[in-house]
């Protein structure tokens, strides 16, 4: 399941960084930690989801290649290996799944860029991608992730309905990702 | 535990799978959409009793999210019980697996062989169709338990450590 995405700009997203030191290793994985070693966390991630499907609320062996990433991922260079997934992979579900994992843990990237990630995932075609970048809106609640909720539509009508209910519930969210951090 | 059988039994799922495989009847959609929700191991799924209002079907997500690891936004799809019964090798009334004990006693497992899946996702397409679902986001979610937790149906401890973590300052408010 493939579809084609743009990607949103990031207003003061930094300048990218030169390729990271060496990666550090987890358990008997290398955990890559820029986007030019995107592809063995892709590998990493697709096999993960691929052997388990994700499912709300419940952890995923996935939360521990993402933890190990951003755990190891001590630069800021935008975009970084995970970002690239979520903002340029063709695979839907991978994405969709990615996203979702990722907003269950605080990186350290600036807000606008968690923003631009919920974005480009509403913008997606599938539904599936745009239901998780509102799961990752409900995690990353700020400031310029309600200005990307608000300025989103859709015609599918508890989709709209969920976005809404993040926007009017976005004090109590803030407190919940306050608990977390 | 249940001595009759409930009108419906819902079931957690990713409602975003279920709605692209029913705006689609895409077959590989469905198919993920089974794989993803109506697949398990040991080949019994769990389904929680309701009525089909919307205080029953609350019930039964705040049975589900207050078991889970993680507070995110959850989503039921009920069937009618009947039907689900009549295609399947039976519904049988357990004790199911969730903090809040007042109701662990309005679960079903329900034992499925691989080819039921199938005609089960034809029930939960049929009742995406009639309506039949329930999305609660995260803050909703969160509400239920932190509620549920301060009127002592739920006992903090029996909570995840993830999600007692995020629960113990919301207590305070």
């Amino acid at each position: 399941m493939t579809t084609q995405r743009t990607t949103p700009p990031v207003a003061d997203a930094p300048p990218a960084r030169p390729i990271a030191p060496p990666p550090q290793a987890k358990g008997k994985f290398r955990i890559p930690t820029d986007a030019a070693d995107a592809a063995p966390l892709t590998e990493l991630l697709a096999a993960a989801f691929e052997r388990q499907p994700l499912i709300d609320g419940e952890s995923h062996p996935a939360d521990d290649i993402i933890a190990g990433f951003l755990e190891s991922d001590r630069s800021i260079a935008y975009p970084s290996a995970l970002e690239n997934i979520i903002l340029h992979h063709q695979d839907s579900d991978l994405v969709a799944s990615t996203l979702q994992c990722a907003a269950r843990f605080e990186p350290r990237w600036p807000d606008s860029r968690k923003a631009a990630l919920v974005q480009s995932g509403l913008q997606a075609d599938d539904i599936v991608i745009k239901d998780a970048a509102v799961k990752a809106a409900e995690s990353w609640i700020s400031p310029e992730v309600i200005q990307v909720l608000e300025n989103h539509h859709t015609q599918m009508p508890w989709l709209q309905e969920y976005i809404d209910e993040v926007i009017a519930d976005a004090d109590y969210l803030a407190a919940i990702r306050g608990a977390q951090s | 535990m249940l001595t009759t059988w409930p009108p419906y039994a819902a079931r957690k799922v990713r409602l975003a799978k279920w709605q692209r495989a029913a705006d689609s009847g895409d077959a590989t959609l469905i198919a993920d959409a089974i794989r993803s929700d109506l697949t398990d191991a040991s080949d019994i799924l769990s389904f929680w009793g309701c009525d089909g209002t919307p205080s029953s079907t609350d019930r039964a997500i705040i049975a589900i999210a207050s078991a889970s690891e993680h507070l995110e936004s959850t989503a039921v799809i009920w069937v009618p019980a009947a039907d689900l019964a009549a295609i399947t090798d039976g519904l049988t009334p357990t004790i199911g697996r969730t903090p809040y004990a007042a109701l662990a006693d309005s679960h079903l497992d329900v034992r499925v062989a691989p080819p039921q899946a199938e005609p089960i996702a034809a029930l939960f397409l049929d009742s995406m169709s009639a309506g039949r679902y329930r999305h609660t986001p995260r803050g909703q979610v969160t509400r239920g338990i932190v509620d549920a937790v301060k009127a002592g149906d739920i006992a903090l401890n029996d909570l995840s450590p993830g999600v007692q973590r995020r629960i113990r300052p919301l207590l305070e408010n």
